[in-house]
């Protein structure tokens, strides 16, 4: 094929891949979303600049989300990515929990869907569970490091800490909205899942990680993006509090919806 | 014989030069006298074929002229990378400035304003190196448009861009006869097709490198369609493909000689082990062999140094933990030394199979 011809089809690829990704776009963001959280600075802080502000001149926003932990040090993770659960999920060949050997086994990353809950029950039963260590700390007279420890946690729970909790995992996307159907409170997204052993007292246990969420760092609109520059320059301690709603779409994929800073109180 | 792309053409030109010096060389010491209407027929025909050759390939004429157009080759390489830098530093900087919407139109148009440089630069320039320099700066574009909108509108990430990546970089590499583009395409295409079959069943694409076995299919490719017969048209091409082919077949034989656990077979890891290791020095010998048999350097230097590198790592573990370090590396000595010698006794029966 002569050399003309070979770049005219590539001009056509170029072409086409833009058309079906921005198609993509479209589709996700058409319709009622998915999903819509009205969330802070303390689900969505600001993203890590690659290159420094200097060289990157982009601001954008990263998902902020925790898991529960159930009692301080647990090793086993949540109860919804056990072994069971895990098998759900598709994974196979999963040693017995229990084991005394360690078993050569495959290791297998999967995809799947994670419901995320934002200032929900989960979060109270975090917050309970915090009161409730700290309340148990002094009660038995800890050493006052420790209680220190545990009052900075508290209040880090009740103030700074994103709300945003990994709740369920699935394949089947109907179904678990079906048992989250809030869409202002649960929202929907794909994940990377792996499972991994761990040992407890001499013996071996399978336990479930959410290895990522596939969302990525959130781009702002520029009016955004132009507002939340000044606020970025500030340093942390000073900055304003932000409101964003954020939608995810037919595809589960979010966008930014609108951000509003709140007044400051100086 | 048909000469087909600018490296047959040097090729003849080189002859044509060492003919001349030898005859020459011949003429002075009395072995042989031409006649004057012989000499003459035979340098009119050389002179119209080197015109003929420098009218359609851009050819070094001589070995000042050979050195210069290597340089030149640097010069393009490094300056293509210097400039792919600045394009991607460039987004980067003022890219906050800019809205949605002309975000996308300059990345949409980055790459197409890319492809009509590299089709002007074509029609200008027969060297070939500026218009190679623009079909590395449009294939950078690309990657930076189908990156940055994927990060404007958070798509999910997904390997379909390998794709279109792979079939931009071919393309390229084929319209400007541009090697550095062909590798970029073949383990771009390497890629995509290991990740594709990773997640046949829902395992994740992105943990495609987790099961080894998933690039053999590729490299098995691309070792075939290095025998396409199109590949000849273009200089170095079928070499490209063998040597990526080689080392994307025997790499996942090494990583699985030594981790069975990342194989799909469902076997004793040890059991897989061993099969690899196995296969990790039949591989390497096959291809040193047909190397030889078809005088093709590539494989005859990939599959020694792969056989090499499979060698110290059997070495390794049979012997680190128990010999003293310096019988250990007497040892991995004397086996170069035996490797030398091998391959010097294939030299000389190589030698006896050409002499008359």
């Amino acid at each position: 094929m002569k050399p003309a011809r070979l770049l005219l089809a590539a001009a056509g690829l170029i072409v086409i891949s833009n058309a079906l990704s921005l198609a993509g776009v479209a589709w996700n963001r058409s319709g009622t979303p998915d999903s819509q959280l009205r969330l802070s600075e303390r689900e969505l802080p600001f993203a890590w600049r690659e290159f420094g502000p200097q060289e990157n001149s982009n601001l954008a926003l990263r998902l902020d989300w925790q898991q529960e932990q159930r009692r301080a040090n647990d090793w086993r993770g949540p109860d919804w990515l056990q072994r069971n659960a895990l098998l759900e999920l598709g994974f196979d060949e999963l040693p017995e929990d229990g084991q005394e050997n360690y078993a050569r086994w495959r290791l297998q990353e999967r995809n799947a869907l994670v419901v995320l809950e934002f200032d929900g029950p989960t979060y109270q039963r975090e917050l309970a569970r915090a009161a409730a260590e700290l309340a148990e700390a002094r009660s038995k007279q800890a050493a006052a490091e420790r209680i220190k420890d545990l009052e900075q946690q508290l209040q880090h729970a009740r103030e700074q800490d994103s709300r945003l909790y990994a709740v369920a995992a699935g394949l089947d996307r109907a179904s678990l909205r079906q048992r989250y159907p809030d869409r202002q409170r649960y929202a929907i997204v794909p994940a990377r899942i792996s499972a991994s052993l761990s040992q407890q007292d001499k013996r071996w246990y399978v336990r479930g990680h959410i290895s990522e969420l596939r969302v990525g760092d959130l781009y702002l609109p520029l009016a955004s993006r132009d507002a939340l520059r000044a606020e970025y320059a500030q340093p942390e301690q000073q900055r304003a509090h932000y409101q964003v709603e954020l939608a995810f779409g037919q595809r589960l994929e979010p966008w930014v919806q609108d951000v509003q800073l709140e007044p400051r109180h100086d | 014989m048909t000469i087909d792309n600018r490296a047959q053409a040097q090729q003849r030109s080189d002859r044509i030069a060492q003919f001349r010096a030898e005859l020459d060389c011949l003429q002075r010491e009395g072995v042989l006298q031409l006649a004057a209407n012989q000499q003459a027929q035979v340098q009119g025909y050389h002179q119209r074929l080197l015109g003929e050759l420098a009218s359609r390939f851009d050819i070094d004429h001589s070995r000042q002229a050979h050195q210069l157009s290597l340089g030149m080759r640097i010069a393009s390489l490094l300056g293509a990378l210097a400039l792919a830098a600045s394009l991607f530093f460039l987004f980067y900087r003022f890219w906050g400035l800019f809205g949605s919407t002309s975000q996308v139109a300059i990345l949409i148009a980055a790459p197409l304003l890319g492809l009509l440089l590299t089709a002007a630069l074509q029609r200008l320039d027969d060297s070939g190196y500026f218009s190679k320099l623009a079909a590395l700066l449009t294939f950078t574009a690309f990657v930076l448009n189908l990156v940055m909108l994927g990060q404007i509108f958070n798509i999910t990430p997904t390997d379909q861009a390998l794709l279109a990546w792979a079939a931009l970089a071919l393309l390229l590499a084929y319209a400007c006869e541009l090697r550095l583009l062909l590798g970029l395409g073949l383990l771009s295409a390497t890629a995509f097709c290991a990740s594709r079959l990773h997640s046949w069943d829902g395992l994740d694409w992105l943990a495609c490198i987790e099961r080894p076995e998933n690039f053999l299919l590729p490299a098995l490719l691309m070792l075939a369609s290095a025998e396409l017969a199109v590949q000849r048209r273009f200089a170095g091409f079928a070499a490209m493909y063998r040597m990526l082919g080689l080392v994307c077949l025997l790499l996942p034989m090494l990583i699985l000689g030594y981790w069975g656990e990342g194989s799909y077979l469902r076997l004793d890891p040890d059991l897989i082990e061993g099969i690899y290791q196995l296969l990790g020095f039949a591989v390497p010998a096959l291809a040193i062999y047909i190397g030889i048999r078809r005088q093709q350097a590539e494989l005859i230097n990939g599959g020694t140094l792969l056989f090499v590198i499979a060698l110290f790592c059997k070495v390794f573990d049979w012997w680190w933990d128990y010999l003293p370090k310096y019988l250990f590396f007497f040892l991995l000595g004397l086996l170069a030394i035996l490797v030398l010698l091998v391959m010097r006794r294939l030299r000389r029966s190589l030698a006896v199979e050409v002499q008359p």
